[in-house]
């Protein structure tokens, strides 16, 4: 009892200990009762954990020779005993089945006069008798949720129990799996056709000039091409070798400019491919003062307010937005807009692709409003100008439902993808590289809502259509491979989903290079995955290159830095670190408070993830008032039902039952800006 | 040999045709040491210029300057120059001649001599040139490839009749085909440059000679069409980093944004071809004044090159030349005019013996030419053109260009430099009392 009351008031250093505790109890339960039925409840709210330890369990049992089964519910027919029959054993084995998938059974009754969870409820509560022909133990794994909910419509199942109940218990943490959005651009920009010449020919074509001519002002047009016809290698991912072309790409460029007459027209499109190629390898800062070149140039060569101007000014303000520069991409993007506007009118394809990108800024920054009316209006200046059934429409109805699927609207997103898909099918064939963005978005939308079993076929065909199309090695197939490892993940696939994240990181990392930030993300991936299989000494190497990259080329102030941050943060956390995570944490935040205020869904998260390691450190009081916050935020930006706002609403309630206190409510002052936390309620200005 | 009056007629017309002389055995036989200095001079500034020098050669219509340009293409050619001369009038559908389409018409025209020249031409350049052309539209370039012949690209206009003739037939004839190619390129104007540069590389590469092209007939076009192209891209057009020779109207020049742009861009300032001055400043409206007899000589030999002896009365071909107020191709419709007249006579009055040109013939003649002009000059010019008359000034007037450009006025420049009537249109003033 003593023990009991310590660990309540010091909860952070001993829960661990007491989990590891049960995970012993519960292993001796099982290898004492080999032979005979004993059922074994286990309750663990933090899935990813669960899976951590059942793992454990049985890992060291079959180093004694046990035979481990796992067996999930049939959720049309959630019957224990069913369950239990599909189990084939051999007489004299020591056998061991863990019980899965009552935590997915649905509280709710549709069309049956019974859900499915009152159906298992009743199974157990009239077969028990039943169930003596199993000789072997049985762990049953459930949530907290399906236990209370066994006490009540089970109790004789519930106090037969022969084994007992083990509880184990892990704060949650929201990590950040870099999975990508896959917002479309239109078509041309995404898949790009176009033949590529043929590098050699024009090399050897450069030689003769360079024999005969030495200073033929062709030479400057020659480079160029050259250095072209290997940047759309790279992009295309037809790259044989990749450094080795990125580098002769990058010298090519650089030889035009260095051959091209200065401050012309031709020397501003090479300085603006340089810089593009800079930006698609992830080198911001090299690209950032070519591109300005090339703008100046083009300003003084064609105007301030001609289109060509304008395209300078849309590429700077996409650098900005990658890196992380909103106010100021923001600006960009919003002056060109004008000028082709006006220049080239509002339905002009340009015109429609600027607002297109000032909606995928938007999204960024996390003002979804603002992203979704004008993602609107690109969808009808298409289905104005192309009509309804034009494969550019269908990219318009991508990205406005892979909006409505970060805002939570998931039952607007499913039909507008559905129709996308069958667009893009029918006017580009199945196996155009389009169909696998739609898919992709479908699959997220469908793990987001817990649909793996929809999601899973739909991620395999986006991946195999990525490999045909654009080559094993490209860094589609990289976001492809990410998105269906992620799903696996989520399945708790975790030996289905490392090679697939391995695999991508490798193809990031010798497509991209070792530094590119999309190589980050896949790091963080990978992390993420190790994190949730509870290897934490291997996720941490991995968080840590990645928050080097992301500071080295995104900044120190960069979402994606934040990001990183937090989940480092996750962890030290998860390795007892607490100090060193509050740290993180708190650095995180104070980016995306300033990046985008509190308003933000990843921000929500960093003061719930903070709040967590507060309570792990023992200061439950400010714990509670960072859930609180974060709760209150949560339930302002995001829908009632949006899984975030729910874990959070679990946590404060694990914390009133450890504490054995009501919630005080209290919340932070959100609008005082010289709370310790520097909490604001508007985005500051950036500094720079 | 044409032996009877008729014939002879017949002979001279002929030879008096409105088209310059482009071919090299016309040149020879017809040609005449006009316009030398000019030559010379184009030449020189052309061989001394840099790679990627463009020049933009200005005239009066008619002066000359395409069997100058010609001529010049010819002895560039000896210079050891890859030289490519075409009309853009010969390709494009002068009323919507753009600078992309004149750009594109440069990158036919390249990759049809290079192909001719069994150059290997890298596939993605073809296809960047073809390849956004839709449907039935399609060209088969390789087709066309493999019917070419080996040997020298020949400076005639016949290689683009032979050489991807449907390129040029849409060009011509189809809007729908031009409005495509605006669409296709105008965005990426920089990518047509660099085509253009890879194509006039890899004719260098496989033949050792410098791109130079000289385009003609730019001059023909409307004058707000020659603005839009001028003033507003000639940054575009002077983008290629080779040699281009553009024709401009006299009277583009007379725009201070159309001169500074071409001076801000272009291997100094606009080439002018100058029309003959058969008189000096001073004497200018002097009725009696003795001409330059040198500029009339020329003029002469123009005449006798393609009329044969007898069949101009004696003094007439001086009359001719200097009621063509130094404009070669005002000359030429002169003669063409007298030999129709001259045969009208011959129909009326077959037995009539001697038949010639005479001061009777020439005064219908300039009449009938004078006719034209009348039109012009009760459209509303007159007060205009009897200002320029009294002043040999130009006049700060929107319609001064269109005068000049078609012609009434005449812009006298080498050395001494004024503006006069066309002698006709002077010549129609007086008969309406407006000048004496």
């Amino acid at each position: 009892m003593a023990n009991s009351e310590k660990a309540s008031s010091d909860i952070s250093p001993s829960r661990e200990q007491q989990n590891q505790r049960n995970l012993i109890r519960l292993r001796l339960a099982i290898s004492s009762s080999f032979g005979q039925l004993n059922l074994l409840i286990a309750v663990c709210d933090n899935l990813d954990y669960r899976n951590e330890l059942i793992q454990a369990y049985e890992a060291k049992l079959a180093e004694d020779g046990a035979v481990c089964h796992r067996v999930k519910l049939d959720k049309s027919q959630p019957s224990l005993k069913n369950a239990l029959l599909t189990v084939e054993t051999t007489d004299g084995a020591k056998t061991v089945v863990t019980i899965l998938g009552a935590d997915e059974l649905l509280g709710v009754r549709l069309d049956d006069s019974k859900s499915e969870l009152e159906k298992f409820f009743f199974s157990v509560q009239w077969t028990r008798e039943g169930l003596r022909e199993f000789k072997f133990p049985v762990v049953i794994w459930v949530t907290e949720r399906v236990a209370a909910g066994l006490t009540e419509a089970a109790p004789d199942f519930w106090s037969w129990r022969g084994g007992g109940s083990f509880e184990f218990s892990r704060p949650f943490s929201f990590g950040f799996p870099q999975s990508p959005d896959y917002f479309q651009k239109f078509r041309g920009a995404i898949y790009n056709p176009n033949p590529i010449g043929d590098p050699q020919e024009l090399s050897d074509q450069i030689d003769i000039l360079l024999k005969d001519s030495p200073n033929s002002p062709l030479l400057g047009s020659l480079y160029y091409s050259l250095g072209k016809i290997y940047a759309d290698r790279l992009e295309q991912g037809k790259a044989i070798n990749y450094q080795d072309e990125q580098n002769k790409a990058v010298s090519a460029f650089e030889e035009a400019i260095d051959r091209q007459k200065n401050e012309s027209a031709n020397q501003a499109q090479s300085l603006n491919a340089l810089a593009k190629l800079f930006k698609f390898s992830g080198r911001y800062q090299d690209a950032e003062p070519l591109f300005k070149r090339a703008l100046s140039i083009r300003e003084k060569e064609f105007g301030l307010e001609s289109i060509e101007t304008a395209t300078s000014l849309n590429d700077i303000g996409e650098l900005y937005a990658a890196m992380g520069r909103y106010q100021e991409a923001e600006l960009l993007l919003k002056r060109s807009f004008n000028i082709r506007e006006q220049k080239l009118g509002v339905d002009d394809p340009d015109t429609a692709m600027s607002i297109n990108n000032l909606a995928i800024l938007y999204v960024s920054m996390g003002s979804y409003q603002d992203a979704e009316s004008r993602y609107k209006q690109v969808l009808s200046i298409r289905e104005q100008q192309l009509g309804s059934d034009h494969p550019d429409t269908a990219s318009s109805l991508n990205n406005l439902a892979t909006l409505y699927a970060r805002m939570g609207r998931y039952q607007e997103a499913e039909p507008l993808l559905r129709s996308a898909l069958s667009i893009k099918e029918q006017q580009l064939g199945s196996e155009h590289p389009d169909i696998a963005t739609i898919l992709n978005s479908l699959t997220g939308l469908y793990r987001t809502t817990g649909r793996y079993l929809d999601a899973e076929p739909l991620s395999k065909r986006a991946l195999s259509i990525d490999e045909q199309q654009l080559g094993p090695r490209h860094p589609s197939v990289a976001a492809s491979l990410n998105n269906l490892a992620t799903i696996y993940q989520e399945m708790r696939r975790y030996q289905d989903a490392e090679p697939l994240f391995r695999r991508a990181l490798s193809i990031n990392e010798q497509q991209l290079g070792p530094e590119h930030p999309s190589t980050a993300n896949s790091l963080c991936n990978l992390g993420a995955l190790y994190r949730t299989m509870g290897r934490y000494q291997d996720a941490e190497p991995l968080s840590k290159r990645a928050l080097s990259i992301h500071e080295q080329r995104l900044g120190s102030d960069h979402p994606d830095t934040a990001i990183s941050l937090n989940n480092l943060a996750m962890d030290y956390q998860n390795l007892e670190r607490y100090i060193a995570a509050e740290k993180l944490l708190s650095r995180s935040l104070e980016i995306n408070q300033s990046q985008f205020g509190n308003e933000h869904p990843h921000t929500i998260r960093m003061i719930a993830n903070l709040g967590a390691v507060y309570c792990n450190m023992g200061n439950l009081s400010k714990g509670e008032k960072y859930l609180n916050t974060a709760l209150l935020l949560s339930k302002k930006v995001l829908p009632e039902d949006h899984p975030d706002i729910l874990l959070i609403q679990k946590s404060l309630q694990n914390l009133e039952k450890s504490t054995g206190k009501k919630n005080s409510g209290k919340t932070l002052d959100l609008n005082s800006s010289n709370s310790p936390s520097g909490f604001s309620s508007k985005p500051k200005k950036k500094k720079k | 040999m044409a032996t009877t009056p008729l014939e002879k007629l017949q002979v001279a017309y002929r030879a008096l045709d409105l088209f310059p002389l482009v071919s090299a055995e016309s040149i020879d036989r017809y040609r005449v040491e006009y316009g030398r200095e000019v030559l010379v001079r184009l030449e020189k500034e052309v061989e001394a210029s840099d790679e990627r020098g463009k020049f933009v050669f200005a005239g009066h219509r008619g002066c000359g300057k395409s069997t100058l340009l010609k001529t010049f293409a010819v002895n560039m050619k000896k210079q050891n120059n890859f030289v490519v001369f075409f009309s853009v009038a010969d390709l494009i559908e002068m009323s919507d001649v753009s600078h992309i389409n004149i750009l594109y018409s440069i990158g036919i025209i390249l990759l049809s001599h290079a192909t001719r020249s069994r150059l290997t031409v890298p596939d993605d350049i073809k296809r960047e040139l073809l390849d956004w052309i839709q449907g039935d539209s399609q060209i088969v370039l390789a087709k066309e490839a493999e019917t070419t012949t080996t040997g020298e690209v020949e400076l005639d206009l016949g290689v683009l009749q032979e050489f991807l003739p449907s390129v040029n037939l849409k060009l011509q004839r189809e809007q729908k085909f031009r409005e495509d190619l605006q669409k296709n390129f105008e965005k990426r104007i920089s990518d047509l440059v660099n085509t253009l540069d890879r194509l006039a590389a890899t004719i260098k590469a496989g033949t050792k000679k410098n791109v130079l092209v000289v385009i003609d007939d730019l001059d023909k076009l409307d004058l707000s069409v020659v603005e839009g192209i001028y003033r507003q891209n000639i940054k575009a057009l002077f983008a290629p980093n080779f040699r281009i020779v553009y024709t401009i109207p006299v009277s583009a020049l007379q725009e201070p944004q159309i001169v500074g742009a071409i001076n801000q861009e272009g291997s100094g300032k606009p080439k002018f071809f100058p029309v003959a001055k058969f008189f000096t400043r001073d004497d200018a409206q002097e009725r009696n004044a003795v001409p330059i007899e040198r500029s009339i000589k020329v003029f002469e030999e123009i005449l006798s090159k393609r009329f044969e002896s007898g069949l101009l009365a004696p003094g007439i071909a001086r009359k001719m030349v200097l009621a063509s107020g130094g404009v070669l191709r005002e000359l030429v419709r002169i003669g063409r005019e007298c030999c129709t007249e001259c045969m009208v006579q011959l129909e009326i009055d077959p037995d009539r013996e001697n038949a010639c040109i005479d001061d009777e013939i020439l005064n219908i003649a300039l009449d009938n030419l004078r006719n034209d002009f009348s039109r012009q000059v009760l459209g509303g010019y007159s007060a205009l053109l009897v200002q320029v008359y009294k002043t040999l000034e130009p006049v700060e007037d929107e319609a001064f260009t269109k005068l000049l450009h078609g012609l009434l006025v005449l812009e006298y420049q080498n050395g001494d430099m004024w503006y006069d009537l066309h002698p006709l249109v002077a010549e129609l003033l007086r008969r309406r009392k407006l000048i004496n």
